[in-house]
């Protein structure tokens, strides 16, 4: 239940959006979500987007990993 | 899953990861992951065989089904039995035990349940079924209780009069306050990442600077979790407690503000009951009076029953990390996620059932508490 899944946007009609993930397609309530457009990633939890999902924050964080095997003082 | 976040399970990382940790362990430390998508996590990608023996990680009690009261499934089952109700519940809560059995069991003998995975869809049928009175159990912590109040404003905008709400919503960081005033010695807390979408890693503060424990909030792929348990031993190694923020590609540090106050407008705080941990101030959220209408607690009369809860279940000291499923003497004989004797065992969140899936149907038995060491090749 605590279980959140990434979608992406499809199509939004007032509060609702149609979300894609892996071949599934659903339709999900974006009425949590502020400033949701076409192509943005959300968390998909119990029918609802919880929050939009930053991409270039989460590729950032993986260049973090990639610098620091060689830097464990780092913090 | 998106091609970029397909890096947060690739192998070379993880190994480049567990050379850091491995070169990070400066002590002893037990590190709770409160959350039960972590327990799955960790338990479905091997994590916690990976780990130097130095490391110990204890689940802790974010499986929302497990920390369910039974007297809240008493209610429940009560109400299913009542004529021309139809319950919409969410699968997990299908097998969860009360006194008077289960949702499966009650629907064997006549009860209308039905499964949603949304409470959105509870609120469909029952303008479906104009003719029944459709109950919604609004069970989990903050990630669940938003879409909860979505549906009980849509409720009122649509006038829908056979929708009732039976809530038992929880919070997260009155629950992480207790475990952290009482004895179980926890070095780090990996922090619940849904939980926080809504939250925010702000709310956590108070765990670094009154109890001094690191905590990191932590999305849920093998590398997020190795990334996260990574951050903790850095601080432990420095002696230091912040709180940090693995996820934040989804957690800000205030949260879902739009979503807190959704929540607020429908929700507010009470006292509440958690299975295990027993009553916490401030930690659950009750419907509003101006809601009453749709609150299935005021519509529905139902009386307390006896407990007939077996003794030897050891649930209430595994989600507070005392003790682990090896400890429990039904384990995996009388207790299975087939037939279920406790909580822990119901939900794949649950810790109980996450051992028995991967550790005791791996192993064929139920005796190893200790790690199945793999040590990675450098
Ligand atoms: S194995 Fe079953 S009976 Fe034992 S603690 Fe877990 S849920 Fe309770």
């Amino acid at each position: 239940m605590c279980l959140s899944i990434p979608m992406q946007i499809k199509k939004i009609d007032g509060d609702l959006a149609i979300a894609v993930s892996n071949g599934l397609k659903m339709q999900v309530s974006i009425a949590l979500i502020e400033n949701v457009t076409l192509e943005d990633y959300v968390l998909v939890h119990t029918g609802f987007a919880i929050e939009k999902i930053d991409i270039e924050r989460a590729m950032e964080m993986i260049e973090n990993i990639s610098t620091a095997d060689s830097d464990t003082e780092k913090l | 899953m998106t091609k970029e976040l397909q890096t947060y399970r690739n192998a070379d990382l993880a190994k480049s990861l567990l050379r850091q940790i491995e070169k990070e362990v400066s002590r002893p430390l037990r590190i709770m992951e409160v959350c039960g998508g972590h327990t799955m996590a960790i338990h479905k990608y091997g994590i916690n065989n990976l780990l130097p023996d130095d490391i110990q990680l204890i689940s802790g009690p974010g499986c929302p089904v497990c920390v369910t009261p039974v007297a809240y499934m008493d209610i429940l089952l009560q109400i299913a039995m009542q004529p021309d109700v139809i319950i919409a519940s969410y699968g997990d809560l299908m097998r969860v035990p009360g006194n008077l059995g289960n949702l499966e069991a009650v629907r064997a003998k006549g009860a209308d349940v039905r499964l949603v995975i949304s409470p959105l869809d509870a609120l469909k049928k029952a303008k479906e079924n104009p003719g029944k009175k459709v109950v919604f159990p609004a069970i989990g912590f903050e990630t669940t209780a938003p879409g909860t109040a979505v549906a009980l404003l849509k409720a009122r905008e649509m006038d829908v009069d056979n929708f009732f709400v039976l809530a038992s919503h929880r919070t997260m960081p009155e629950a992480m306050q207790k475990l952290a005033s009482g004895k179980i010695n926890i070095d780090g807390f990996i922090g619940p990442g849904h939980v926080s979408c809504i939250t925010g890693s702000d709310v956590y503060g108070f765990l670094a600077s009154k109890y001094g424990i690191p905590v990191v909030i932590s999305g849920f792929e093998p590398i997020d979790l190795l990334m996260s348990l990574l951050m903790i031993l850095k601080q432990a190694r420095l002696s230091k407690a912040v709180v940090e923020n693995q996820y934040d590609r989804a957690v800000k540090p205030a949260g879902n503000v739009q979503a807190q106050k959704i929540m607020y407008s429908v929700f507010e705080s009470c006292d509440a009951e958690w299975r295990g941990l027993g009553k916490i101030n401030g930690s659950g959220l009750e419907i509003r009076e101006s809601f009453g209408k749709w609150n299935a607690l005021q519509h529905f009369k139902t009386s307390p029953v006896a407990s007939n809860e077996d003794k030897r279940c050891i649930c209430g000291k595994i989600l507070t990390g005392l003790k682990d499923p090896g400890q429990c003497p039904l384990f995996g004989a009388q207790c299975t996620p087939e037939q279920p004797v406790g909580a822990c065992m119901v939900s794949h969140e649950g810790t109980c059932n996450a051992w028995y899936r991967f550790k005791f149907m791996s192993n064929g038995n139920n005796t190893s508490t200790s790690r199945q060491r793999r040590k990675i090749n450098a």
